[in-house]
């Protein structure tokens, strides 16, 4: 690697290095999922990087509701010290997206639902809210604008607003593709991101019973396995879709998240197996010394993290058992 | 105490009175037995249906609760709060013993509708709405019956009074002023029978 290129992500990487070291260990998240109830959880948050959010809420019900916040924090102190603070933008397009949606489907409906505020366009996104639904492209930045352009032109022809949905993910993925443009690393984990979601959709569109034109709309291109053959699978019931689906570099996830399937009848798992999937490939990419591997391992992490609180909360502050919790928790970075 | 002049013409009346009133009676208590039949069977279709309902949305709330542990509440409401399922809702009267009581029927689409994105939401809320979508058409066909339960409930109060009101008011006030005038219609006759027998004697005299 260049001296050049080392420098620029020396200081970086050391940083995330001493970040890391703060993610829940196994042991803490074990606790966590074993503890008697909400309150427990918390304290065992307490101690850890989620300490000073545990002390701003009274009750774990409104812990919920500072994740996001958190996560906000985590993404605004990569940003101050990382060399392509774009890289960051990357992830939390799908924040940017869900704003974007929503943005749009309130002005479509006339009925109002929660912004995130996290991503590029938080700030810009509640201003719109107030504004006409025409005024919305020329406030944003421009690949947004082209986005919601593209999109509110489709469901202008078709009313439908399942448009909305389908058409800003693909739009999403454009714009991330754009983004991991420079990095065949990220290009690699997108693709990932991609097939994932693409067998996700063809499963649950069995499962729901829609139509081959619906899949045809909602799959996303520019995954690893190629959208006509993934159309092909379609034609043939769930037990030979999931066979073919076997022949692919996510044999094993499939197969496994089929056997679980048969058994209660719950994707729950596989999705879980999708998000480890992810995180075990990311972790591989770990111990590169220098180049942005490890922040995108750690950005992920925090991601996960968060995701794996909200469920063993959510869990224990509805009475879940333990056992159940701990199926639906993602794998930890560390 | 009905107040009632003593004559003969009134006495005629008030007997056709109770002849109606007694008819009125026996027809109104064929009617509360009518109702009170219908109502039984109503109440336990009531509650065949409520207990469907319940372990229905027992089911739906329980997935909802897995879905709501992998998303958050910002990404469910996003999902979801924009639908584009159409679903028929038809109201029909049926007649029951003069009481109109409503039968609604609820249909929804058969294909079910993903308004959602399919990448950023979890499989599970697949599921919940459509667990929620089989409690709903419960819900409503429950809301109609429950609607009939109340006006029937009603209507077999309304005819309860009327037939006791009949039977321990309208019908004994009657009689008893039958009774009166008959009494005193005996009483002048006998009171006449004397005069005229006074009358005979003063005069045989």
């Amino acid at each position: 690697m260049e001296s050049k290129a080392v420098n620029k992500y020396a200081y970086s990487v050391g940083r995330v290095r001493a970040l890391e070291t703060k993610l829940l260990d196994r042991d803490k998240i074990e606790k966590m999922i074993d503890a008697e109830d909400a309150e427990a959880v918390l304290h065992i948050l307490s101690e850890t990087e989620y300490g000073d959010r545990v002390a701003e809420v009274k009750s774990a019900e409104e812990f919920e509701e500072t994740l996001y916040r958190y996560l906000k924090r985590k993404y605004a102190v990569i940003k101050s010290f990382y060399p392509d603070p774009e890289l960051v933008d990357l992830f939390t397009l799908k924040y940017d997206f869900h704003n974007l949606k929503v943005l749009l489907k309130s002005k479509l409906s006339d009925q109002r639902a929660t912004l995130i505020d996290l991503g590029a366009i938080a700030d810009v996104v509640p201003e719109l809210m107030k504004g006409d639904i025409s005024e919305i492209s020329k406030k944003l930045p421009e690949s947004y604008a082209r986005a919601v352009e593209r999109v509110l032109g489709e469901f202008n022809i078709s009313k439908d607003p399942q448009i909305i949905d389908a058409g800003l993910d693909a739009e999403m993925f454009n714009l991330m593709f754009e983004f991991a443009s420079k990095s065949e690393f990220l290009l690699k984990l997108l693709q990932m991101h991609i097939d994932l979601a693409n067998i996700k959709i063809l499963i649950r569109s069995k499962k729901l019973g829609k139509s081959k034109k619906f899949l045809e709309y909602a799959l996303l291109e520019r995954g690893g396995l190629p959208k006509d053959v993934l159309l092909k699978m379609y034609d043939g019931s769930l037990d030979t879709m999931t066979s073919e689906l076997c022949k692919s570099e996510y044999e094993e996830i499939i197969a496994d998240g089929a056997e679980h399937y048969k058994k209660d009848g719950s994707l729950l798992w596989l999705e879980k197996l999708f998000d480890d999937f992810i995180a075990e490939h990311v972790k591989k990419a770990k111990y590169i010394t220098f180049g942005l591997e490890p922040l995108v391992g750690y950005i992920i992490a925090n991601e996960n993290e968060v995701k794996l609180i909200r469920t063993i909360l959510i869990g224990k502050l509805n009475e879940i058992p333990s056992e159940q919790i701990k199926k639906m928790v993602r794998e930890g970075y560390v | 105490m009905i107040s009632a002049k003593a004559t003969r013409m009134e006495l005629l009346n008030i007997k056709k009175r109770i002849k109606i009133a007694k008819r009125g009676h026996k027809l109104l208590k064929d009617k509360r037995d009518g109702l009170m039949k219908q109502f039984l069977s109503i109440v336990n279709e009531n509650m065949e249906i409520r207990k469907r309902v319940e372990s229905k949305l027992h089911m739906a709330y329980g997935s909802f609760l897995l879905t709501r542990a992998t998303m958050s509440v910002e990404e469910i409401e996003g999902a979801i709060f924009y639908p584009k399922k159409e679903s028929l809702l038809a109201i029909s009267y049926q007649n029951i013993m003069g009481v109109n009581v409503p039968e609604i029927e609820m249909q929804i689409e058969k294909e079910r509708s993903v308004e959602y994105s399919l990448v950023s939401t979890t499989s599970e809320l697949d599921h919940s709405l459509e667990l929620f979508d089989e409690a709903l058409v419960d819900m409503i066909r429950l809301a109609g019956i429950q609607k009939s339960v109340e006006l029937l409930a009603l209507e077999i109060g309304k005819t309860r009074r009327r037939v006791n009101a009949l039977e321990h008011v309208l019908i004994p006030q009657l009689e008893d002023a039958a009774r009166y005038i008959s009494m005193k219609l005996d009483e002048m006759e006998r009171s006449n029978f004397c005069n005229l027998m006074r009358i005979k004697e003063i005069i045989e005299a």
